[in-house]
């Protein structure tokens, strides 16, 4: 920037205005011509604003915003974490979208967000094997037995019925075992259960017939059903305390049953040695309070 | 069966009515405890304790509009109940970020469902590294459904910290998958 700059300069205002004399107006053509700067400055002031616009506009917005409010990324955050309420009025979500249209950044997070929650809603509901149900149902019916305190041939019962009616499904294989399993844990999981020889009682019991397995369930919780009235808060205290054994052993036994069906004996011995592991804890758990005094 | 007769019919002992009631939310009740413990095993173990406490409250439950977020609550507390006796215990493996993005479905799954798998491990993986009020809310709000007041009684929060926490915890978990693959645009165009 020189003299002839500032002389430039003054002659701006008149140019703009149209009012400029001959003489002065050679001068300022040539000089705009001659100096980077003049020409920038006279395209700058003398350009059209929508021209403008596609330009210079987002740059002019980004150092407005950082000279007045600060980039505007941590309103838009709030926004687009709020927005799955429904809680935005219009106005807001015009603001951010506008926002997501030119930040980067931002627009990545609402996609993420986005995908992230629709994954969320498929985790909602998970697959579950087929036996579960069953698994629930022979839960609840031993849970109203235990309440009706003795009404157990019904169990049997039932679950006859339900060998019967299962026996002709594809998941039967899979079932069977599951089957032994609960029988398994009622047998020794149950209070009273005369489980002293537990290992060799478990190998027996997933070896054993459907038949063996129905009599034997009906029988044993039969027994336990009617004794445990008077006993409720010591029993509870104890199920609680060999939960994690119980949840043990019916994972262990699950996974021999499944091995002996599909013929894997290695497997099945390994499972039922574990399982046996299971029942011992489990035993001691539940005869052994924890005060070292007990027994 | 609308839902109304169907807890009638349970709540006056039908097997029948309790085998579709189990059936119809077993999947939900097993998504809860999956949030909670992340072990297959553990979690339908969980489950299966879950419907015995819904059994043996079924009386608590009177009015059928409000049967998810009572279900929700029993889970609920089951979980916490359960987590907390785990506490004596070893906790179950977690599984590192990394090598969560690693496991793959078999070989014979089509591309489409693989990517599916692997994005659901992706946000397992995000929703675990939350804070649990955090990973609660996202669990009640926006997996289970459950509208901001219900989520306030049951957490015993002001409506509007709910809110706050709702927001806030969407934008960790979104910035926590961020950080396990990279931004969403750089996933688009890779
Ligand atoms: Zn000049
Ligand atoms: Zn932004």
């Amino acid at each position: 920037m020189n003299t002839r700059c500032t002389a430039w300069e003054a002659l701006l205002d008149a140019h703009l205005g149209g009012g400029l004399a001959a003489d002065d107006a050679a001068f300022f053509r040539s000089h705009a011509a001659a100096c980077d700067r003049c020409r920038d400055l006279l395209r700058l002031v003398s350009a059209d604003l929508p021209a403008l616009a596609g330009e210079e506009a987002p740059r002019l917005a980004d150092s407005v915003i950082a000279v007045t409010s600060g980039p505007a990324c941590g309103r838009a955050e709030a926004l687009l974490g709020a927005r799955p309420d429904g809680g935005l009025s219009a106005d807001e979500s015009l603001l951010l979208q506008g926002h997501l249209d030119h930040c980067r950044a931002c627009a990545d997070l609402a996609l993420t967000l986005e995908s992230a929650l629709a994954t969320v809603r498929e985790l909602a509901e998970p697959e579950l094997d087929p036996a579960f149900t069953f698994d629930v149902l022979r839960a609840t019916s031993a849970t109203r037995a235990r309440k009706r305190g003795g009404a157990l041939p019904r169990l049997a019962d039932r679950f006859g019925a339900w060998w019967q009616g299962q026996a002709a499904r594809p998941q039967f294989a899979w079932e069977v075992a599951f089957a032994a399993t609960v029988v398994l844990v009622l047998l020794f999981g149950t209070p009273l259960s005369p489980a002293r020889r537990a290992p060799a009682k478990a190998l027996a019991a997933v070896q054993a017939s459907p038949g063996w397995m129905i009599d034997t369930a009906g029988d044993l919780t039969g027994v336990a059903g009617e004794r445990i009235g008077g006993v409720r808060q010591d029993v509870t205290e104890r199920r609680n305390r060999t939960a994690p054994d119980r949840a043990d052993l019916l994972r262990h036994g699950r996974e021999a049953g499944a091995a002996l069906l599909h013929g894997n004996f290695d497997t099945a011995a390994q499972r039922l040695r574990a399982a046996g592991g299971d029942l011992t804890r489990l035993w001691r758990d539940w005869r052994d309070d924890g005060s070292a005094a007990a027994d | 069966m609308d839902l109304a007769n169907l807890l009638e019919s349970c709540r006056a002992g039908d097997e029948l009515a309790w085998e579709m009631l189990v059936r119809q939310t077993q999947s939900r009740v097993y998504g809860i405890a999956m949030t909670y413990v992340r072990d297959r095993d553990e979690a339908r173990d969980l489950s299966q304790d879950i419907f015995v406490r819904v059994y043996r409250n079924l009386d608590g439950c009177k009015d059928a509009d409000r049967f998810l977020p009572w279900l929700v609550r029993i889970a609920r507390n089951a979980c916490i109940d359960h987590l907390r006796r785990r506490k004596a215990r070893p906790p179950a493996r977690d599984i590192p970020a990394d090598e969560a993005l690693r496991l793959v479905a078999p070989d014979e799954a089509p591309d489409e469902e693989m990517e599916r798998q692997a994005r659901r491990r992706v946000v397992e993986t995000a929703l675990h590294s939350l804070s649990e009020i955090n990973r609660e809310i996202i669990l009640l709000k926006d997996m289970q459904g459950l509208a901001l007041e219900e989520i306030a009684r049951l957490l015993n929060l002001p409506l509007g910290t709910v809110k706050s926490r709702s927001s806030r915890a969407r934008l960790e978990l979104a910035k926590a998958v961020q950080d396990l693959v990279g931004p969403a645009g750089a996933e688009a165009t890779a």
